[in-house]
């Protein structure tokens, strides 16, 4: 008996590793899918009861007024504005829950805003941005993600604490926040006649410590008067709001395509309204 | 009397000629530097005499007009009694901004003050701004790596055989943002890949008689540095191959918890 236990320890210990993994990653949102000999294993999708939780956070704020256009508009309206609009378009859908990280002009540090992601259980953290440039001709949306961090190991500190510390946050995040910044660049091309906005790879401060996925949009560059006058003009309808909206729902596993009004025609055309999805 | 005092006086003057003979060098530069010292007290710098002020030639790190690159430009700087002073120089005139034949564009706020440059233990080399670093920046998560880089490119690229690292201080801290995008998370090395390849690379068969490029066409790597390393501020721009496989992997400890969910 003391053999076989001996034997089995180390497959049985990966069983139960996977099974642990799979329940701590299957949740509402990731779409996570696994296969095994022909049967499937899917996590549900995000519904209005278990909602995707999606932290949106409108750069700077407060004394923190950001970059400055020529034409004195300020970043951190320009984020709260559009995160608000972005919100409001996400509204629309109960399967998904915006938590703010700042609702008024007010200056928050970077800790506390992942903190405040962090805590709500958020499954993606975007944080909206524009960005400013020494060219006086730049221009052009982009997307970063968090570079790879290895912060120095405290003496005596084990494995499994470095793992967790604030800095490296990111680090097991990495493929969704791409995932997620890939399909946004596609849609951002889009909007550009084909040509792709960067992805990036750099330590943005205010992804740090966000325990979930997280991009960082710049929404273009406020220090050059066209994109200024562009982001002044950033409303409900901009396709780039419509765009980052889109890839959420479809990071979320939701349905791209939600009856816009939501009245009365989705139900005249094709009977019911597709259901929130249930497997994605 | 009268007589030996005569000559007394000749052999004076014959050491005194021949004293001035020996070291009429020395004595040319004493007396020069002493007049450009007043001139600089009195009128500032003004041009100076290349005998009297020896250049060395530095390669400084502004930002591309094309790309959204640093470039490197090539300019003489004058030499300092030590490394440190002309450090110093060549950072000023990073901070200066390019000249226009430079065709670049500047990318450290014009009127920073530099206010110490000192070496530390393990051949870094720390290099204290004003506030105006911070406060003229234009902010931008880019904007802020590229002026971080050119002034850790700057100095590296010249001094690369006594300094592997730059930490950037303002006000005597350590600068962990400039703007508040992006975290500089300790000391900087050089990054060529932020580096705009020099145009003679681009156009290899270019006339002979076509004027001097500015840019160097190969950019010497900084002796002990790499190529290009994985700098705490930022790892190369992933935008032209979308999907490179290695890059897609998650690099942190697979499988750690998502514990604080």
């Amino acid at each position: 008996m003391k053999m076989f236990r001996k034997q089995f320890h180390v497959p049985i210990l990966i069983a139960a590793s996977l099974a642990v993994s799979v329940a701590v990653h299957a949740q509402p949102g990731n779409g996570l899918k696994i296969e095994a000999g022909g049967a499937s294993l899917k996590a549900s999708g995000p519904t209005a009861a278990s909602p995707f939780i999606l932290a949106l956070d409108a750069g700077h704020g407060g004394r923190d007024t950001g970059s400055r256009g020529s034409g004195e508009l300020l970043e951190k309206d320009v984020t709260l504005r559009v995160v608000k609009l972005l919100a409001e378009r996400l509204g629309r859908r109960p399967e998904i829950k915006v938590v703010f990280t700042r609702e008024a002009d007010a200056e928050f540090s970077a800790f506390r805003r992942a903190a405040i992601a962090n805590h709500n259980g958020s499954a993606l953290m975007l944080s909206i941005q524009a960005d400013a440039s020494w060219r006086p001709d730049a221009r052009n949306p982009s997307l970063i993600v968090a570079a790879p961090q290895r912060p120095p190991r405290v003496e005596g500190e084990g494995a499994d604490a470095l793992a967790l510390r604030w800095q490296r946050g990111q680090n097991i995040n990495l493929a969704g926040s791409r995932r997620f910044a890939r399909g946004l660049q596609e849609r951002f091309a889009k909007l550009r006649g084909g040509e792709k906005p960067p992805i990036r790879s750099l330590l943005p401060r205010s992804l740090e410590g966000a325990r979930m996925p997280a991009v960082y949009i710049s929404l273009g560059v406020i220090s050059t008067p066209e994109e200024e006058a562009r982001l002044r003009e950033m409303d409900g309808k901009s396709p780039y709001i419509a765009a980052i909206e889109a890839e959420v729902v479809r990071y979320a596993g939701l349905p791209e395509k939600l009856p816009e009004p939501i009245e009365p025609k989705a139900l005249g055309e094709g009977g019911a309204p597709s259901a929130p999805s249930g497997g994605n | 009397m009268n007589h030996s005092r005569r000559w007394w006086f000749l052999i004076v003057l014959l050491i005194g000629v021949a004293m001035s003979i020996f070291y009429q060098y020395a004595l040319l530069d004493y007396i020069g530097d002493l007049v450009e010292r007043g001139r600089r007290a009195t009128f500032g710098n003004l041009k100076k005499t290349p005998a009297l002020v020896p250049t060395v030639k530095q390669a400084i790190f502004y930002m591309s007009p094309r790309s959204e690159k640093l470039l490197r430009v090539e300019r003489d700087i004058e030499e300092g009694n030590t490394s440190i002073k002309t450090v110093g120089r060549t950072l000023e005139s990073l901070i200066a901004g390019p000249r226009e034949e430079d065709a670049a564009v500047p990318v450290v706020p014009p009127g920073v003050k530099i206010r110490a440059i000192f070496p530390g233990p393990g051949s870094t080399l720390y290099v204290d701004f004003d506030r105006k670093f911070r406060e003229a920046h234009p902010g931008g998560a880019w904007s802020e790596l590229l002026s971080v880089q050119a002034v850790a490119n700057t100095v590296l690229a010249n001094y690369g055989n006594v300094y592997e690292k730059v930490i950037l201080l303002i006000e005597g801290q350590q600068a962990e943002t400039i703007a508040g995008a992006l975290t500089i998370a300790g000391p900087l090395k050089f990054r060529n890949d932020l580096v705009e390849a020099p145009a003679a690379e681009a156009a290899p068969e270019a006339a002979p008689e076509t004027a001097a490029p500015v840019v160097p066409p190969t950019p010497p790597a900084p002796v002990g540095v790499p190529d290009a390393p994985v700098s705490p501020a930022g790892v190369p721009d992933t935008a032209g191959p979308v999907g490179v496989p290695s890059k897609d992997k998650p690099v942190g400890p697979v499988g750690a918890p998502k514990g604080d969910r």
